[in-house]
């Protein structure tokens, strides 16, 4: 659907233009800016910045970003050259949300198993429940510019519990970004195990639409029956398009809309199915050995219509995989503000947790990253990470 | 794509695009260059000399680093002709408008694994990539070309131990279907050491590397042992055949009747144990045919497998069998290498001629490829990711003064004086790994590992890490490398003029006068992800062309 993409790319214009109008104001925040105030650790920042990576996922050109209460309380272009005293310069620089990893193991990957596999319908277990809340991860993510993460738990159970989206902080400490959720179904070859159901492909998807059909007549487990209520938000891991055509059915029959994640081995998935699901679409992470044939899914994907978000599959993959992806996915045929909406604003929506971070908006939380150039190229390099408007990793100072 | 997306990604490559735009003071140079050639350039087009076709209206990026805003690239024969700002087609020559698009010079993987069928095998020195290389895999390479590359150093890889000789391959079309032509053959001997082994498993393979090339010494030892004493034989005979001549003229003066030879082996004068001579042994030195001696059936092994398929069809005479089978039956180990066997009267009789014929040592090519690297006349390539293996590599170096050059090398940064004083250049992989260290050769990867090789004066390359699929990502790998340096440098350098002479390719990698003319024209910057190959050049030739739906 090419409407999704022209109201995405119409409300990115619309910012851009609000925003752009409201210099008079920003040079008001100028000054006031302008009064002598640290960067890190003051209530109020100013940055001019060389170019700032829209909402909409394209690059605006040099602008101001004014920062007051750990949120961005000014976009707009760029106010005065030189750059005025007090004023935090990052004219060569480019200003982008911080990265978020939409499906991640940070901070429960070196903890062994974190996933029960007793019952394969636990909807009462919460993956925050294992999280190592300052496991090192969760720094080394914050200097590739990820400030945001969905930890999810393992894929080998059909309901697998809720997953948590957190937000690192100083000093590399993880802290909840929404209180639980959302709920993860996954269908594919990884839940079946031979000594508990689901031993089949049949099995599982049975066993999926009974706990579905359960919940809906009020049965069950207590975060069973908001799922099929529609109360509590579902992501929807599917590893293959047949998994994904018998989500769309089960879902469809409980008139559940989830959120999807997909693993891309094949192309098939036909648009029926993709519309029993809503948001941006999870795709796993790319690499430099992902084959061309899954490479181009994202471009695919896009050109139906659909948004992508990337799993950074940190700390399993390198700590620039979402980079990676994005740019890999770029050069297979995905749109470039696409590719930087898959890896800040989309894995946001997709953690339900857009309304506060994954894009450089007003009012939204100041968690960004200060690129040497466009995040999509890859020798573009993190100078600087600020959560909630602090910095949290300055290059610069850094030791080897 | 609407017109307004077009808008904004033509907008958004250029706000990433900020270090790009500077126009440095050698481009002038070229500029001068191109106008000084454009004449001849113009008639060799036109005396259809080349036949090649001519890129016009060009962004340049030659590859070392200079940008030639816009200009024309001619093409003639597998080189290029001219390069500048004025270089035209001629009026007959062929031409290809590439306004608005980038040309760059194709790249080149220093540390492939394309187009290699990789599998398991014994390591082997005598294995050859090139014998390797999967021709008919299209799809690999075309996906190669669309990402720019058009020429890969390959390796045989898998196994621990000495793996054989490299190629480097270039990505043309030869025909038949095929992909693929070999720029240059055993370009480097490769050896992993296996870092990825056990500590235990791991001395192993470097005492058996060790053992190898000692070996290898001895077998030279063995065959100027042989050389020597071969004279020695010669001579000796040449001696005896005067010494009865002469007799034999006495005898024929004194008119004694002739005599057999004395039947007793009275005069072993020869030290070493030799093979015996059922056949009257000739003068003339050492016999190109087959020559009875140990069977080996079935050679297996390291060191056996070398000369196996040669050495199975001359062996094993037709009149042998007889004995092969009796000393099977009294597991007689090598049934023709000691005592003569009794062979009745006539062999017997020959005995008096016995000055025993040194034994030559068996041809041995394994050896004879280690022996090469001894002499320097083949680099050595080793793959060494953890410190201790790369201070041994190093030993290794330096014990049988070898020419050796280090790959993967994750731990390099670690040792980079002691690689800086062995003056060993490093061919790095991939630019990022998993943050998840578990105990294995790359638990210590640092992103900044180039850095470090740098600031100690280590010379380095970097490439896509041996694997298949990695290759075609080589720009995306030296970005990410760059990245991670301190300093400003170009990822486009790093895989065209730096890996060429990494390579000693010395006429690749650079869009200049008489380079090779492998060459890529882009839609925009190489370096923006959104960027594609419109039109591949290898050789000279389009081997690859962008389709027309993107």
């Amino acid at each position: 659907m090419r409407r999704d993409d022209r109201r995405t790319w119409r409300q990115g214009r619309r910012m851009q233009r609000t925003s752009w109008s409201r210099s008079r104001i920003v040079a008001a925040c100028l000054t006031a800016g302008a009064s002598g105030l640290a960067a890190s650790g003051a209530d109020r920042v100013t940055i001019a910045a060389g170019g700032v990576v829209l909402p909409d996922g394209t690059i605006g050109g040099a602008g101001t970003v004014v920062i007051e209460g750990g949120r961005f309380r000014e976009i707009g272009p760029a106010a005065s050259t030189p750059v005025a005293d007090g004023v935090v310069d990052h004219s060569r620089a480019v200003l982008c949300a911080g990265l978020i990893d939409a499906r991640s193991a940070l901070g429960v990957a070196s903890l062994g198993r974190h996933v029960e596999r007793s019952t394969a319908i636990a909807p009462e277990l919460s993956i925050r429940e294992a999280i190592d809340v300052r496991h090192r991860d969760f720094a080394t993510a914050l200097r590739s510019g990820v400030t945001s993460a969905l930890i999810l738990p393992a894929g080998n159970n059909v309901v697998g519990g809720t997953a948590q989206a957190v937000r690192i902080g100083a000093g590399g400490e993880a802290e909840r970004l929404r209180e639980d959720g959302p709920l993860v179904m996954t269908l594919g070859q990884s839940v079946l195990e031979f000594d508990r159901e689901p031993t089949s492909r049949i099995g599982a998807v049975t066993l999926l639409e009974t706990a579905l059909a359960k919940g809906k007549g009020g049965e069950g487990p207590a975060r069973m029956r908001a799922a099929a209520r529609g109360q509590l938000d579902v992501l929807m891991m599917c590893e293959a398009a047949e998994d994904l055509a018998a989500a769309a059915r089960l879902l469809g029959g409980v008139g559940v809309k989830a959120r999807l994640a997909y693993t891309p081995t094949v192309v098939e998935a036909e648009s029926a199915w993709l519309s029993a699901f809503e948001g941006p679409i999870v795709l796993d992470v790319m690499t430099f050995a992902t084959t061309p044939r899954v490479l181009r899914t994202a471009g695919l994907l896009a050109a139906g219509g659909k948004e992508v978000a990337f799993a950074g599959a940190l700390p399993y993959a390198p700590a620039d995989s979402l980079r990676i992806s994005a740019a890999l996915a770029a050069r297979y045929g995905l749109d470039a503000s696409a590719a930087r909406r898959a890896i800040t604003i989309n894995p946001a929506k997709v953690a339900g947790v857009a309304e506060r971070v994954g894009s450089i908006e007003k009012g939204k939380d100041a968690d960004f990253v200060v690129f040497s150039g466009d995040p999509l190229r890859l020798e573009s390099r993190v100078l600087e990470v600020y959560v909630k408007g602090v910095k949290v990793y300055d290059a610069a100072l850094q030791t080897e | 794509m609407t017109f307004k997306q077009q808008r904004r990604v033509t907008r958004s490559g250029r706000g990433g695009n900020s270090r790009s735009g500077r126009l440095p003071a050698p481009a002038y140079f070229i500029v001068l260059l191109g106008t000084a050639s454009v004449t001849a350039s113009a008639h060799a087009q036109l005396f259809g000399l080349g036949g090649g076709e001519t890129i016009e209206h060009a962004r340049i990026l030659t590859g070392d680093g200079r940008v030639i805003e816009q200009g024309g690239i001619s093409i003639r024969g597998d080189r290029i002709g001219d390069v500048g700002a004025d270089v035209k087609a001629g009026i007959l020559g062929k031409s290809f408008d590439a306004t608005g698009k980038t040309v760059t010079p194709g790249f080149i993987d220093v540390y492939s694994g394309l187009g290699i069928i990789s599998g398991g095998g014994a390591a082997n020195a005598l294995s050859k990539a090139a014998d390797g290389w999967d021709a008919y895999a299209a799809d690999v390479f075309e996906d190669a070309l669309r990402n720019g590359v058009t020429t890969v150093y390959v390796a045989p890889r898998g196994p621990v131990g000495v793996l054989g000789t490299s190629a480097i391959f270039s990505l043309g079309r030869p025909g038949g279907g095929r992909t693929g032509s070999a720029i240059k053959e055993d370009v480097a001997l490769h050896v992993n050491l296996g870092s990825g082994q056990s500590a235990l498993a791991r001395i192993n393979t470097f005492n058996n590397l060790r053992r190898q090339f000692r070996e290898a010494l001895e077998h030279r030892k063995s065959l100027e042992d042989y050389k020597a004493d071969l004279e020695e034989y010669e001579k000796k005979i040449k001696e005896r055949a005067e010494k009865k001549a002469k007799e034999e003229a006495e005898k024929a003066k004194s008119g004694g009747e002739k005599k057999e030879a004395d039947p007793k082996p009275s005069e072993k004068k020869d030290e070493k144990p030799a093979e015996p001579k059922p056949d009257a042994p000739k003068p003339e030195g050492p016999r190109p045919g087959p020559r009875p001696g140990p069977p080996r059936p079935s050679p297996g092994g390291a060191d056996g497998g070398a000369d196996a398929p040669e050495d199975a069809t001359g062996e094993a005479p037709s009149d042998e069998p007889v004995k092969v089978f009796r000393s099977l039956i009294s597991g007689d180990d090598a049934p023709f290498a000691d005592a003569p066997p009794a062979t009745g009267a006539a062999g017997d009789a020959k005995k008096e001629e016995e000055i025993k014929k040194p034994a030559e040592p068996k041809p041995d090519r394994a050896k004879e490829v280690l022996l090469k690297a001894l002499d320097r006349k083949l680099p050595v390539r080793i793959e060494a990711h953890r410190s201790e293996d790369i201070l041994n590599a190093l030993e290794l170096a330096q014990e049988f003064n070898l020419d050796l050059i280090l790959e993967g090398a994750t731990e390099a940064y670690l040792v980079a004086d002691e690689i800086a004083k062995a003056k060993a250049p490093v061919a790095l992989g991939p630019a990022q790994r998993s943050e998840l260290r578990a105990d294995n050769e790359f638990r210590r990867h640092l992103a900044t590992s180039a850095a470090r090789l740098s600031r100690a004066g280590v010379r380095w390359a970097v490439g896509g890490g041996g694997g298949v699929q990695e290759s075609r990502f080589v720009l995306a790998n030296a970005q990410l490398t760059v990245g991670a340096l301190e300093t400003e440098g170009s990822p486009l350098e790093l895989v065209t003029t730096r890996a060429a002479r990494f390579l000693g390719l010395e006429g690749a990698g650079r869009v200049a006068r008489g380079a090779r003319a492998d060459l890529i024209v882009w839609s925009g910057d190489p370096h923006d992800p959104s960027s594609v190959v419109e039109r591949a050049y290898v050789g000279g030739k389009v081997v690859y062309e962008a389709k027309a739906d993107k």
